[in-house]
C-alpha cells in the first residue's frame, strides 16, 4: 500500500481517521503511531524492523544525552555514535539498493535525519527530553510524511500534539492539500514518467537535441511533482489528523536565482543540512575559500539527500558552482537584472543540471549535456578547431512524442508556477462566491480525476 | 471558514466510504475473501485489496474511458501501441532490435529454396500499419516496411519469384483491407493479394465480381478492440466470398497435433462456435490446412506462412486440386519434415511483415524433408498420422 493507491485512499486513511476521533483523546497518539507502523509493514516487514531498530536506538540515546548535556565527552561520543549510525543507516541502504538495482526502502532519509537533528537540538539544549515513546515513534514514522518529509523539530511536533484541538477548517484544508498532491502525483508525475521513459528508449544515435531538452525538463518536472505532490499529501494527512506540517516546496522553478532555488526545493531538507552542517561549518564568517568549499558541500549533500548516486553528487556540486558565484558576486552580476532574465538564467541552469540528475551514469550524463547542446562526439582539442559531429535538432519521433503530449506538458508547466494560485486568490477577494464554487468544481475534479488514473 | 467548507472533510470522508462500500457491495464474497486470507500479513492484505478494489471500484469503465479521452484531447491517439485510424484500429509494427533473426530467416528459407526442384515463390506482406500509414499520427515513427520488403526480395532475386502484395494492397487502400479491431487481413485483403499471387503463379485471377459475397458476422470485435480499451471503432464485418463460376466443392482438412477436423466448405460456420468468428473462414488458423478441391486442375501447392494466410487461401482453391498450408510456428521439426516441396507443383511462402522480422518462424523452413520419394514421406506421414498426397 502506498499513499497514491486506492488501498490507503478509500480504506486505510478513512478508517485511521475513524478510529483515531472516536479513541479518547490520550490514546489517539498511540493509534497513530499503531496505524504507521502498520502502514509501513504492509510495505515491507523488514523495512519496519529496520525503522524501529534504528528510531528505538535513538530513543534509548536521548535520556543520556540529556542528563550529561552539551560539552560532556560522554554526551559528544555518543551523538557521534548516533550521528554515524543514522548516517551510515542511509549510506547502506542506499547503495545496497543500488547495488541490487532495488528500491530504497521508503522513507530512509526522513526517519534517520529527523531523528538524528533531535538528538542534536537535544545535545544542544534546543529540544525537550521525550517523555511519550509513541509520541517519539510518530514523530519520525508518522506515515503521511514518510515518503519526503517534511523534517520538523520535536517540540514543533510534540507541541501539536498536546495542544490538539480537533478543527474541521484544519482537516477541510487537510482535504485540499491531499487531493492537490494525489493529483500531482497520479495525474501529472506518473504521465511525465511514462513520457520520460519513451524519451529515454529512443535509441542514443538517435537522441536529438529537441529529445534530449525533452527528456531533461520531463525528469525535472516527474521529479518535482512527485515530490511536492508528497509533500502537499503529507501536509494534507497531517491536517485531517490534526497536525500542521510546513510546505516543502514552493514554487521552486520560478526561482530567481539557483541559491533561490534550494531555498524552495526541499525547504526542510536543505533547512536541515544548513542548520546542522553548514551551521556546523560556521558558515560564512571563515572567509571567500572557507564559504565557497562550505557551499559545495552542502549542495553536494544535498545532492546525495535523494540516493548515493556519484551522478546526484555531480548534479548538486553543478549547482554549487553557481551558488558560489552567486554568493560572491551575486550582487554584482544579478542585483540589477529584470526578474524575467533572473528566471531564464536560473531555469536553463537548473535543466542543464538535470542532466546529471537524469543519467545512469557520468557518461550518459555527459552525452545529454553534449546532445543538449548539438554536440553527439565531441573532442575537446579537435572540437575547438571544429571536430567532432553534431546531433539532429530533431526527428519524426521527437516531434510525434512532443505532439502526443503537449497538452500534459503545457499543463504541467502551468501548473508549477504560482500563475493560477496568484490569479485565484485575486479572484477570491473580488469574487468570494463564485471563487467557492469554482475551487470546489475544481476538487471535485482534481478527485474524480486522481480515481480514474488510479483506477486506470 | 464558512459553513460550507466546513462541509468538505465530512463530505469527502463520507464520499470515500460510500466508494469503498460500493466496492465491497459488488463482491462481498471476493471482498471477505481477500480480508480473511490478508488479516495477519498487512502487505498480501494491502496488494490484494488494491487488486479488488481498482476492479470493482464504481464508475470504473466510466473514469477509464475518461482519461483515455482527456489523453486523445491531448493529442494522444495511441493506447499501448495501438492507434485510432479513421474508424478502425491499427497496430504499430515494432521491429526487435534483434536483426539476426530476419536475417536468419532470409538464409535459411534460401537454403530451403536451393534444395527444391519445384517452383518457388515468396512473398512479404505488410502489415497495416504501412497502407494505411496516412492515417496514422502525423510524425509517427513507422518501420520502413516498403523498403526492407524490396531489399530482401533482391537477395531472392534468380532463386525464386516474388510476389508484389505491398503494391497490391496498397493500390486498394480505400477498400477494407485489414480488420478494424484485430491484426488481420480481411477477405477483401485476401482478395488483393491473390491478384497479385495470380499474376506471379501462373493463373488467371477471377475478379470480386465473380464471387458471390455473404457477410457472416456484422459485429466482431477482436483483440486490438480489447488492447485500445475504448469506444469510437466500428465493429468488423466477416465476409465469405464464394466463387459462383464454376464452383466447385472443397474439402478443409484442419489439422492440429491431437484432433482433426474436416470441413466441406471453405466457410464452415459451425467453426465459430469456438468463440471467435474469424474461425468461420478455414476453420481458423491451424498448424496445417489442408484444402482439396474436386475437379480443379491437377496441380498443388505447398504454402509455407502464417495466419495472414487464411484470408486468401480461400480464392487460390479454385485453381489448384490441394493446396496445403502449414504455419511452422505451430509444428514440430519431425512434424515439418514430413513435408517435401518436391511433392508439390508450386511451392509459395508468404509471411507477413511481422512474423518475418520478429519470429524464427520462417528460419524453420530448412527442417523440411528436402528430395525423397514419396514412398518414404508415406511411411513418416503415416507414423505421424497425417498424409500428405
Amino acid at each position: 500500500m502506498q499513499i497514491y493507491t486506492l488501498s490507503f485512499l478509500l480504506v486505510f486513511l478513512p478508517l485511521t481517521a475513524l478510529i483515531y476521533y472516536v479513541v479518547p483523546p490520550h490514546y489517539r497518539t498511540f493509534v497513530l503511531f499503531l496505524a504507521s507502523l502498520y502502514f509501513y509493514a504492509s510495505l515491507s516487514t523488514l523495512g519496519l524492523a529496520i525503522m524501529l531498530a534504528s528510531v528505538g536506538l535513538d530513543l534509548l540515546a536521548a535520556k543520556p544525552l540529556f542528563l550529561w548535556g552539551k560539552g560532556d565527552r560522554r554526551a559528544r561520543l555518543l551523538l557521534l555514535a548516533a550521528a554515524a549510525k543514522n548516517i551510515l543507516l542511509f549510506v547502506v541502504l542506499s547503495s545496497l539498493s543500488q547495488l541490487r538495482n532495488t528500491e530504497m526502502p521508503l522513507g530512509v532519509a526522513v526517519y534517520t535525519f529527523t531523528s538524528l537533528g533531535y538528538l542534536v537540538d537535544l545535545y544542544n539544549g534546543e529540544a525537550d527530553l521525550v517523555v511519550d515513546p509513541y509520541e517519539y515513534g510518530l514523530f519520525c514514522c508518522f506515515f503521511g510524511k514518510i515518503y519526503v518529509g517534511p523534517i520538523l523539530s520535536y517540540n514543533d511536533f510534540s507541541r501539536q500534539l498536546r495542544d490538539f484541538r480537533p478543527s474541521l477548517t484544519k482537516i477541510g484544508t487537510g482535504v485540499v492539500f491531499l487531493l492537490h498532491g494525489l493529483a500531482k502525483k497520479v495525474i501529472l508525475a506518473d504521465s511525465l514518467g511514462v513520457l520520460a521513459e519513451e524519451l529515454r528508449a529512443i535509441p542514443y544515435l538517435d537522441k536529438t537535441v529537441l529529445s534530449v531538452w525533452m527528456l531533461i525538463a520531463c525528469v525535472i518536472l516527474q521529479v518535482y511533482y512527485t515530490l511536492s505532490g508528497f509533500s502537499d499529501m503529507a501536509r494534507g494527512i497531517g491536517g485531517i489528523f490534526g497536525l500542521e506540517l510546513p510546505e516543502n516546496f514552493h514554487y521552486p522553478l520560478q526561482s530567481e536565482s539557483v541559491t533561490d532555488f534550494f531555498s524552495r526545493f526541499n525547504i526542510s531538507a536543505n533547512r536541515f543540512v544548513r542548520k546542522y552542517v553548514y551551521g556546523a561549518l560556521g558558515a560564512e564568517d571563515n572567509g571567500r575559500l572557507a564559504t565557497t568549499l562550505n557551499i559545495m558541500l552542502i549542495t553536494m549533500l544535498m545532492g546525495l539527500w535523494y540516493g548515493i548516486r556519484l551522478n546526484y553528487l555531480v548534479w548538486g556540486a553543478s549547482l554549487g558552482v553557481f551558488i558560489v558565484l552567486e554568493t560572491i558576486w551575486g550582487e554584482e552580476l544579478f542585483g540589477r537584472l529584470p526578474t524575467a532574465i533572473k528566471r531564464l538564467y536560473t531555469l536553463v541552469v537548473i535543466v542543464v543540471s538535470f542532466a546529471w540528475y537524469s543519467s545512469l551514469s557520468l557518461s550518459q550524463g555527459l552525452f545529454y549535456l553534449q546532445t543538449m547542446f548539438g554536440l553527439r562526439t565531441w573532442d575537446l582539442l579537435r572540437g575547438l578547431t571544429g571536430g567532432g559531429t553534431y546531433a539532429m535538432l530533431w526527428s519524426g519521433e521527437s516531434l510525434y512524442l512532443l505532439l502526443k503530449n503537449w497538452l500534459l506538458l503545457a499543463v504541467s508547466l502551468l501548473v508549477c508556477t504560482s500563475l493560477i494560485h496568484r490569479n485565484a486568490q485575486r479572484l477570491h477577494h473580488r469574487f468570494p462566491r463564485v471563487m467557492e464554487g469554482v475551487t470546489l468544481v475544481t476538487n471535485t475534479l482534481l478527485f474524480t480525476g486522481a480515481l480514474a488514473f488510479m483506477a486506470g | 471558514m464558512t459553513g460550507k467548507k466546513r462541509l468538505l472533510p465530512l463530505g469527502f470522508m463520507s464520499i470515500l466510504f460510500v466508494i469503498a462500500l460500493s466496492a465491497f457491495a459488488r463482491d462481498p464474497a471476493g471482498a471477505w475473501d481477500i480480508l480473511r486470507r490478508g488479516w495477519d500479513h498487512p502487505a498480501i492484505l494491502a496488494e490484494s485489496l488494491e487488486g479488488f478494489l481498482v476492479e470493482n471500484l464504481p464508475f470504473r469503465e466510466e473514469l477509464r474511458g475518461a482519461v483515455l479521452r482527456l489523453e486523445m484531447l491531448g493529442g494522444s491517439a495511441e493506447q499501448d501501441g495501438v492507434f485510432l485510424a479513421g474508424d478502425g484500429l491499427v497496430e504499430n509494427l515494432v521491429v526487435t532490435s534483434n536483426t539476426s533473426i530476419h536475417r536468419s530467416n532470409t538464409r535459411q528459407i534460401l537454403a530451403a529454396m536451393g534444395e527444391t526442384s519445384s517452383p518457388v515463390y515468396f512473398m512479404l506482406i505488410p502489415t497495416a500499419c504501412a497502407i494505411y500509414q496516412d492515417q496514422l499520427p502525423e510524425y509517427l515513427p513507422l518501420y520502413n516496411q516498403r523498403g526492407y520488403i524490396e531489399n530482401t526480395y533482391k537477395q531472392f532475386y534468380g532463386t525464386a519469384s516474388t510476389v508484389d502484395g505491398y503494391n497490391a494492397l496498397l493500390y486498394s487502400d480505400s477498400d477494407y483491407l485489414y480488420y478494424r479491431t484485430t491484426g488481420g487481413l480481411t477477405t477483401l485483403g485476401g482478395h488483393a493479394l491473390y491478384q497479385a499471387l495470380g499474376a506471379r503463379l501462373g493463373f488467371s485471377p477471377r475478379p470480386l465480381s465473380q464471387f458471390e459475397i455473404s457477410y457472416e458476422s456484422h459485429d466482431y470485435y477482436g483483440d486490438l478492440y480489447r488492447r485500445w480499451g475504448y469506444g469510437g471503432v466500428r465493429g468488423d464485418v466477416i465476409a465469405a466470398c464464394r466463387d459462383t463460376r464454376g464452383a466447385l466443392p472443397s474439402r478443409v482438412l484442419s489439422w492440429e497435433r491431437f484432433s482433426q477436423k474436416t470441413y466441406y466448405t471453405l466457410y464452415p460456420r459451425e467453426a465459430a462456435a469456438s468463440g471467435d468468428d474469424l474461425d468461420m473462414i478455414l476453420g481458423g488458423a491451424a498448424p496445417r490446412i489442408e484444402i482439396t478441391t474436386e475437379g480443379g486442375r491437377s496441380s498443388s501447392l505447398l504454402v509455407l506462412g502464417d495466419r495472414t494466410a487464411v484470408a486468401y487461401l480461400p480464392f487460390l482453391a479454385g485453381h489448384y486440386q490441394k493446396i496445403t498450408f502449414l504455419d511452422l510456428s505451430l509444428l514440430t521439426a519431425s512434424e515439418i519434415g514430413a513435408f517435401c516441396p518436391d511433392d508439390y507443383t508450386q511451392v509459395l511462402f508468404a509471411y507477413s511483415l511481422d512474423t518475418y522480422l520478429n519470429t524464427e518462424q520462417p528460419a524453420k523452413a530448412s527442417e523440411l524433408r528436402s528430395g525423397g520419394s514419396s514412398e518414404e514421406a508415406a511411411t513418416e506421414e503415416d507414423e505421424l498420422g497425417i498424409s500428405v498426397k
